[in-house]
C-alpha cells in the first residue's frame, strides 16, 4: 500500500527533526523526481545525463534543505536548484566540446538518434532537433513555457530576470523555430 | 503558408506525450539510489581525511623502513674510508702551515704557550735543524 503524499510543509517540519528526516527526504524525492526528471531531460537529452543531473540535483537540495526559509514555494525552490545544475551541466559539456573541436548541437541530434530512450515519430524528432538549435536561456525558457505551461513570474522565480526578458527570450525561441520549419520546408 | 501552420498545428498535438523513454522501475529505485549516495558521502570528515592520507601514510613508512634496514645492514666501509680521508687531508695542510713559520714566531708562539725553557733551547740550538716534524710536534706538545 503506497503512503499517503506529504504536503510541503510536512516536508520541511519533519525534514527538520534528525530522526524523521530521511523519511521526509524520501517523500520529496517521490513527490517531485518525474517533473524535475523530465524537465532536466529536455535540456540534456540523453537519460545517463539526466539521471547523473538529477541526483547530482538531489544531494544539493539535501545539504541546502536545512537552510531554505519559505521566501518561495519548495517546489520553485527545488526546480531552481535544479535548473542550475542543468544549465551547469550544459556549460561543462559544451566547453569540453569546444576544446575537442565538436559541436554540441550535433552532438545532441546524434545523442538523440542514437537515444535506445527515444521512441518519438519523426515528427517529434524534428521539433526536439529545433529545440536543440536554441541557446542554453532560450531552451529553458521555451521548455518551462511550452512543455510546463508555466507563468512568467514562476518561471522568473526559477530562472531569474525580469518576466519581461523571459517573454522577449520566449519570443526569439518562438521566431526561430518557425524559422528553421520554414528552412526545412523549402 | 498552410504547410507551415499544419506543422505547428501537430507539434502542439506532441506537448502531452513526451518522446523520450524511462527505463523500467527508474522512478521506483532513484529514492534508494539516493540514500545510498548520501550514506557515502556523509562518512565522517576525520575517517575522510585519514583515507585520503593513508597512501602516503605507506610510503613514508615503506621509505623510513628502508633506511632503517640500509643503516643496521648496510656496508660500514664508507665511515672508514672517509675518517681517512679527513686525516689525509689534515696532514697534507699541516706541513706547508709549519714551514711557513718563521723563527720568530715560533718562539713567540712557545713563551706564550708556557713551553718549558729547556724545550726552547733545543729548538733554538742547530740540531733541531735535523728534526722531523714529528719531533718537533712531540717537543712542543709534550
Amino acid at each position: 500500500m503506497t503512503e499517503k503524499e506529504w504536503s510541503d510543509t510536512e516536508i520541511i517540519q519533519r525534514f527538520a527533526e534528525q530522526s524523521t528526516r530521511q523519511k521526509a527526504f524520501n517523500h520529496l524525492i517521490r513527490k517531485y523526481q518525474v517533473r524535475l526528471y523530465w524537465h532536466i531531460r529536455r535540456m540534456v537529452i540523453s537519460h545517463a545525463d539526466t539521471d547523473d543531473v538529477l541526483q547530482n540535483s538531489l544531494i544539493k537540495i539535501w545539504h541546502a534543505l536545512p537552510n531554505f526559509r519559505g521566501d518561495a514555494a519548495l517546489y520553485t525552490w527545488i526546480y531552481r536548484i535544479t535548473t542550475n545544475e542543468t544549465l551547469s551541466f550544459l556549460r561543462n559539456k559544451q566547453r569540453v566540446n569546444f576544446y575537442a573541436w565538436e559541436d554540441t548541437d550535433n552532438d545532441f541530434a546524434c545523442n538523440l538518434a542514437d537515444d535506445p530512450y527515444f521512441d518519438g515519430s519523426k515528427l517529434q524528432q524534428r521539433l526536439q532537433n529545433y529545440i536543440m538549435q536554441l541557446p542554453n536561456k532560450q531552451r529553458l525558457v521555451f521548455n518551462l513555457k511550452y512543455f510546463d505551461e508555466m507563468k512568467y513570474d514562476e518561471i522568473a522565480a526559477i530562472t531569474g530576470g525580469s518576466v519581461g526578458s523571459l517573454k522577449a527570450s520566449f519570443h526569439h525561441a518562438v521566431t526561430k523555430i518557425k524559422q528553421l520549419m520554414r528552412n526545412d520546408l523549402i | 503558408m498552410s504547410e507551415h501552420n499544419d506543422l505547428l498545428k501537430d507539434f502542439n498535438t506532441l506537448k502531452e506525450e513526451p518522446p523520450f523513454k524511462v527505463p523500467e522501475d527508474y522512478f521506483a529505485s532513484l529514492p534508494d539510489k539516493v540514500e545510498a549516495r548520501l550514506e557515502r558521502e556523509t562518512i565522517p570528515q576525520k575517517q575522510k581525511v585519514i583515507e585520503m592520507i593513508k597512501p602516503w601514510l605507506t610510503l613514508a613508512a615503506i621509505f623510513f623502513l628502508i633506511m632503517l634496514l640500509f643503516h643496521t645492514f648496510g656496508p660500514k666501509q664508507i665511515n672508514t674510508d672517509t675518517r681517512m680521508n679527513v686525516a689525509d687531508q689534515t696532514e697534507w695542510t699541516f706541513e706547508p702551515l709549519l714551514f711557513e713559520l718563521s723563527d720568530m714566531d715560533i718562539m713567540s708562539y712557545m713563551a706564550k704557550e708556557n713551553i718549558p725553557v729547556e724545550t726552547q733551547l733545543i729548538l733554538g740550538t742547530d740540531d733541531a735543524q735535523n728534526l722531523d716534524l714529528e719531533e718537533i710536534e712531540e717537543l712542543i706538545l709534550f
